[in-house]
């Protein structure tokens, strides 16, 4: 009696739990899947009717007598913001981790004081932050004219709606991400660890190499991830700071939203951008495990 | 024996925005090779200073160390052949006990084959080898105290700094380390530089002992000479239990033993180094097991027992004696020959030469 009003009180308290999850996580999640197996409506919109189409045309070119040639333009997309979100990461480890190595090596008041500069560009909009990149780089931006200021302007390389310019853009932006996730890991790693490493003859390589790399493997696949998903399915800085040059994933999927009225193939490339992510996703889930229960 | 590590006026100090902390104060030391050596002090000492500069974690402000002639002070801790047992032992927690072992060696390039025999070997000697391929996080206290020393001792070093390992443990095992520490030590011959603020643990295990404080070595001596003859009033009240008594020299003769008049009734011949004069104040200390008891109608001084506490193996009573108190330690046989209880009578004898003069002044 008592035991099953308690699994009714359980069910119950966990009601919006699952109300939230399952309305606003998992209920447009399939809504996107459904729509990729539909098919492109005459006046935009969709025709609910079912149809594999729209992930045939991410790899096939069908002309209208029914003969398919491979389509590699989509391929090659998906390469080349699989590459630029990479470098964004590896950029962002490489810059993130002395800088958090920094932090976390500080006395306590002064890294809360560093980690909360480290997170204020997230105070204003990334929009502003993209906009204010452009001021930087343009040809009569901030770089430029400091440059010619020094009688130097011939040492100007104009990088601005190139895919430099997305890299470093994408590298500011999310940056942060990198160096939270590193700082806390870092800051539980025992100082005594590297001072017996130190001790037992590793040098300052070796020290990083198989001492604290390791032991922060979590907070560094944590960073990947944090970094890597979102600069993967970026648009708004390939957009404004890339100028719509370079198409890559999150550009694709905005315009088959958008100008194209392809919404079947937008959300076609939607899925399999999900499917990929997520087998990415897994790579730190599986590091954690290898690790055992080290932390 | 020879000097194998040689400590020239060391120094530190830290400089602060609220003011700078001398924690050394231009210390000097020769420990020799195979000694058992042990730093002993209180907490703020120093002493863990001392071990850092020794192993290269800390740059002294003033001084060098010199190991066998050469002077290591510009080195870091890795080109050290100096290795450390940490106080919570600071084994790899990604790595196996095989692993932490065989780390030492692997950065000094040994060829594959001498890491896995040394490696056996050093987990034979703490006999951990059962346990090799488990971490860390799943060993006991007293296992993972081991695993620290084999991996210290694994790569040959000149010296092992041990930092206040035992005090991680309960009572039980901290007693039985100390036997396996010494044996470690005699099967090995390497140089240990023991730190520790336990006087016991010190006692029983050192060949010499240093005592600092307030950044400074107040006595330099084998366990016998500091217990048995503290230089100053600070190790006479550090190391064991000392009745500290103010009195007036009253006789001095050649060989450094001096009559002292702590009241009316008690005259102590106590022993001294210092060249003491008739007529001045001096402080004697005498143990509380060196004092003994008596009847009330034996000669000796007189005094009123204020407390008897029970210790199992002795009982220690507190007698007021004059204006000030002192402590005995005495067997239980004793406490019921003379049916001592608070409030009873007593008289009480410090034999010849069981005092000592700590200070002149």
């Amino acid at each position: 009696m008592s035991s099953a009003r308690a699994r009714t009180n359980r069910v119950l308290g966990l009601a919006p739990v699952w109300l939230l999850i399952g309305g606003l996580l998992l209920a447009p999640l399939l809504l996107v899947v459904a729509i990729a197996f539909t098919e492109q409506g005459a006046y935009g919109g969709v025709d609910w009717t079912f149809s594999g189409a729209a992930f045939v045309s991410l790899l096939y070119n069908v002309d209208f007598d029914g003969t398919a040639s491979v389509e590699w333009s989509y391929v090659q997309i998906f390469l080349t913001s699989a590459a630029l979100a990479g470098a964004t990461t590896a950029i962002c480890l490489l810059v993130g981790f002395p800088v958090a190595y920094f932090i976390s090596r500080q006395p306590p008041s002064r890294r809360s004081v560093l980690m909360l500069l480290v997170a204020i560009p997230f105070w204003t909009d990334l929009l502003v932050r993209i906009y204010a990149w452009m001021i930087i780089l343009g040809n009569d931006g901030l770089i430029a004219s400091a440059l010619s200021a020094l009688g130097a302007g011939w040492l100007y390389r104009n990088i601005l709606f190139t895919p430099k310019a997305i890299l470093l853009g994408m590298t500011y932006n999310y940056l942060p991400l990198m160096i939270l996730p590193l700082c806390s890991s870092l800051e539980k790693l025992d100082g005594r660890l590297i001072e017996a490493a130190a001790d037992l003859y590793a040098s300052r390589w070796s020290r990083m190499k198989d001492v604290i790399i390791p032991l922060t493997a979590p907070g560094i696949a944590a960073g990947c991830m944090l970094v890597f998903i979102p600069a993967v399915g970026d648009f708004v800085t390939p957009t404004i700071i890339g100028g719509g040059k370079t198409l890559l994933f999150g550009n694709l999927v905005a315009l088959q939203f958008g100008s194209a009225h392809n919404w079947p193939f937008g959300a076609a490339i939607a899925v399999v951008m999900l499917l990929l992510i997520g087998c990415a996703g897994t790579l730190p889930l599986l590091i954690r495990r290898r690790l055992g229960r080290v932390a | 024996m020879s000097v194998q590590i040689r400590i020239e006026r060391v120094g530190k100090t830290y400089f602060g925005a609220k003011g700078d902390h001398v924690a050394l104060n231009a210390v000097s030391l020769d420990v020799e090779r195979g000694e058992f050596f042990t730093l002993l002090g209180p907490s703020g000492c120093g002493k863990t200073t001392l071990l850092r500069i020794l192993a290269g974690f800390e740059t002294a402000t003033s001084g060098r160390v010199l190991v066998d002639g050469v002077d290591v002070s510009a080195l870091p801790p890795e080109a050290r052949s100096i290795n450390t047992v940490f106080q919570h032992y600071a084994l790899f927690p990604h790595m196996t006990i095989a692993e932490n072992v065989a780390f030492g060696l692997k950065r000094l390039r040994r060829p594959a084959a001498d890491v896995a025999s040394r490696t056996r070997e050093m987990l034979e000697l703490v006999q951990m080898t059962a346990l090799a391929e488990r971490r860390p996080t799943q060993l006991s206290g007293g296992q993972q105290q081991r695993v620290a020393l084999a991996r210290a001792l694994a790569p040959r070093p000149d010296v092992i700094l041990l930092d206040e390992p035992l005090s991680a443990l309960d009572l039980k095992l901290r007693q039985a380390m100390r036997f396996e520490l010494k044996r470690l030590q005699r099967e090995t011959g390497v140089t240990f530089i023991f730190v520790t603020h336990d006087q016991d643990e010190a006692l029983s295990m050192s060949d010499r002992i240093a005592v600092l404080a307030h950044g400074d070595v107040q006595q330099l001596g084998t366990p016998e000479d500091i217990y048995s003859r503290p230089a100053n009033r600070f190790v006479a009240q550090f190391i064991g239990d000392a009745n500290l008594l103010k009195g007036e020299v009253i006789g001095v003769d050649a060989a450094g033993q001096a009559r002292c008049r702590i009241n009316e009734e008690l005259i102590v011949l106590a022993s001294c180094d210092d060249a003491l004069v008739v007529g001045q104040e001096a402080l004697v200390s005498a143990r509380p097991e060196q004092i003994r008891l008596l009847a009330p109608s034996d000669e000796g001084a007189a005094g009123e027992v204020r407390n008897v506490a029970f210790m199992g193996d002795s009982s220690l009573v507190e007698l007021a004696v004059g204006e000030g108190v002192i402590r005995v330690q005495t067997s239980g046989e004793t406490l019921r020959e003379l049916g001592l209880a608070p409030g009873s009578a007593v008289r009480f004898q410090i034999p010849p030469l069981a005092a000592r003069i700590v200070a002149g002044q």
